[in-house]
């Protein structure tokens, strides 16, 4: 299916996606699926099943050996580089490993990806420092990230994400690190977001958390994907 | 506290103290040094050359062919007029007997002369800004029957000139080898910082930073870094040359000629300026090509 003809009310559409590193055997194989416009979706499954790797096709770091990945309706197999980059630019990412630059402070970091779309510092003063203070960072926002608990790096990373109101949020077991109220706070912040139109998919093992919202379910297994969390 | 964050300046986005960073700085003042030395030498000798090339013009000698030991006297008066009517801003100066005798000792030796020797009579020209016309003297003293040689220094000149130009052609062949190793040089560190800040990278592009912004943080940063580098290493060369000028050992203390043309000017500082400021977009060029080709490879790469 290619962008020509496909409903852009799917933000992510894979057809048929396969991933291989090299000549080695797939990761990925013959994945279909779709995130409608506006839904919130856990995508679980054990470890090594392929989580992060599919969503690291979903916000482009990695491509397919084979299959489309449609994101916006946009084809993304023909794109420009700089297409490419403002496609990213709508997508909100939160990694496993935090990938905090390390000589920013937490509000820099937090406030890169609207340094990078060339906003005044002024106009984003004040979404990032009550952003900060939201996650439980106003009192950290001129420390360092070596300085910072694992939970306190997690919550930058999730206010890096989502400062920018991205229309689509890949976050990677962004609760991992954190306590369970934290946890839980966190993903009110993840369903206010979707209540406002971002587009969420979480990767993550916790059940407690999958069970706290009413969001739709793809489990990956052997580099197959299925809905659902018994299937 | 979002007040001062806000009264704040942005941070740099590429750390400024990596690892290599001094010996890169080093290279660069080096660089800078030889090259802003260089530029210094080439300009200097053009200089020495074109005030040596200007006395050496502006100056003749006349060699009287006397006809006989008899009419030395009136010979040497005729041309003497003559050279005064024809040469009114001119210094003339006739050379005795003696004098012109004298001039032979280096090839003769301090042996006495025979009185008969036809030796020339000489006469020198001195102008204060005309070079002087050889052959416009020659032919006033031809009509006035005087037989005469005008030595007007032309031949020593033009090898000086010859002279002069090899050196500012070396000196800025020198200056542009420099250059050329500049530009490498910051090609090679671009591309290592683009390894050791892979990191860094990846989050910006995740943040979907385009190659060209990436790129022009490697820009910023070599700019900042070569024009600090060419600031001191100029610096250098301003300071050795001065003390090269100052002949502090008192090797050439009789050529206060050559080390007055030789010492700086303003016209050389602003040489060096430019230098600083074309050696700083060299700097900045060669990171900013070599930054978007590496990121270009890479996300075809993907």
């Amino acid at each position: 299916m290619t962008s020509q003809n496909q409903d852009i009310k799917d933000i992510v559409h894979f057809d048929r996606v396969s991933l291989r590193y090299g000549r080695g055997p797939e990761i990925l194989s013959d994945v279909n699926f779709t995130l409608p416009q506006g839904s919130f979706t856990f995508l679980t499954g054990p470890s090594g099943a392929g989580k992060s790797t599919l969503l690291k096709l979903s916000y482009l770091r990695l491509l397919p050996s084979r299959g489309l990945i449609n994101l916006f309706g946009t084809d993304t197999s023909r794109l420009a580089s700089a297409d490419q980059q403002a496609l990213k630019r709508r997508i909100g990412v939160v990694l496993q490993d935090f990938h905090l630059i390390e000589h920013l402070s937490v509000f820099e970091n937090v406030a890169l990806s609207l340094r990078v779309a060339g906003l005044p510092r002024a106009q984003y003063t004040n979404d990032v420092t009550e952003l900060l203070q939201w996650v439980g960072l106003g009192h950290r926002m001129q420390a360092f990230p070596p300085t910072l608990s694992g939970g306190e790096k997690q919550r930058a990373a999730i206010a890096r994400a989502v400062i920018a109101k991205p229309d689509l949020l890949i976050a990677d077991e962004p609760t991992g690190n954190v306590d369970p109220v934290i946890g839980r706070r966190l993903l009110r912040l993840f369903a206010e977001m979707n209540r406002m139109g971002t587009t969420v998919i979480i990767a993550t093992h916790d059940v407690d958390l999958i069970t706290e919202i009413d969001a739709r379910i793809l489990r990956i297994e052997d580099g197959r994907v299925y809905k659902g969390l018994n299937q | 506290m979002a007040r001062n964050i806000q009264n704040g300046s942005a941070q740099a986005l590429l750390p400024e103290r990596m690892k290599n960073t001094r010996a890169l700085l080093c290279v660069l003042v080096i660089m800078a040094f030889l090259a802003a030395l260089s530029m210094l030498f080439a300009r200097g000798a053009a200089r020495l050359s074109a005030d040596w090339r200007a006395q050496l013009t502006n100056s003749a000698t006349v060699q009287v062919m006397i006809s006989s030991a008899d009419s030395r006297g009136e010979e040497m008066k005729i041309a003497q007029e003559t050279l005064q009517n024809l040469l009114t801003d001119t210094k003339i100066t006739p050379l005795s007997d003696v004098q012109a005798k004298n001039l032979l000792k280096p090839w003769l030796g301090n042996t006495s002369l025979p009185a008969d020797l036809p030796v020339p009579g000489l006469i020198t020209l001195e102008s204060a800004n005309n070079a002087l016309p050889a052959a416009q003297i020659k032919t006033a003293l031809s009509a006035q029957g005087i037989l005469a040689n005008i030595d007007d220094h032309t031949r020593y000149a033009s090898g000086l000139k010859r002279t002069s130009r090899g050196l500012v052609f070396g000196s800025f062949v020198i200056l542009i080898l420099l250059l050329i190793a500049s530009l490498a040089v910051n090609v090679f560190a671009t591309r290592a910082s683009l390894i050791a800040q892979k990191d860094i990278i990846n989050v910006l592009v995740q943040v979907g930073a385009s190659n060209k912004f990436i790129a022009r943080l490697f820009i910023e940063q070599a700019a900042r870094r070569a024009l600090v580098g060419a600031i001191i290493g100029a610096g250098f060369a301003i300071v050795t040359w001065i003390i090269f000028s100052a002949n502090p050992l008192g090797t050439l203390k009789d050529s206060g000629l050559v080390w007055n043309k030789l010492s700086t000017s303003l016209g050389d500082t602003l040489y060096l300026i430019a230098l600083c400021l074309f050696f700083t977009l060299i700097c900045a060029m060669a990171a900013g090509i070599s930054a978007l080709t590496q990121l270009s490879k890479e996300r075809r790469s993907l």
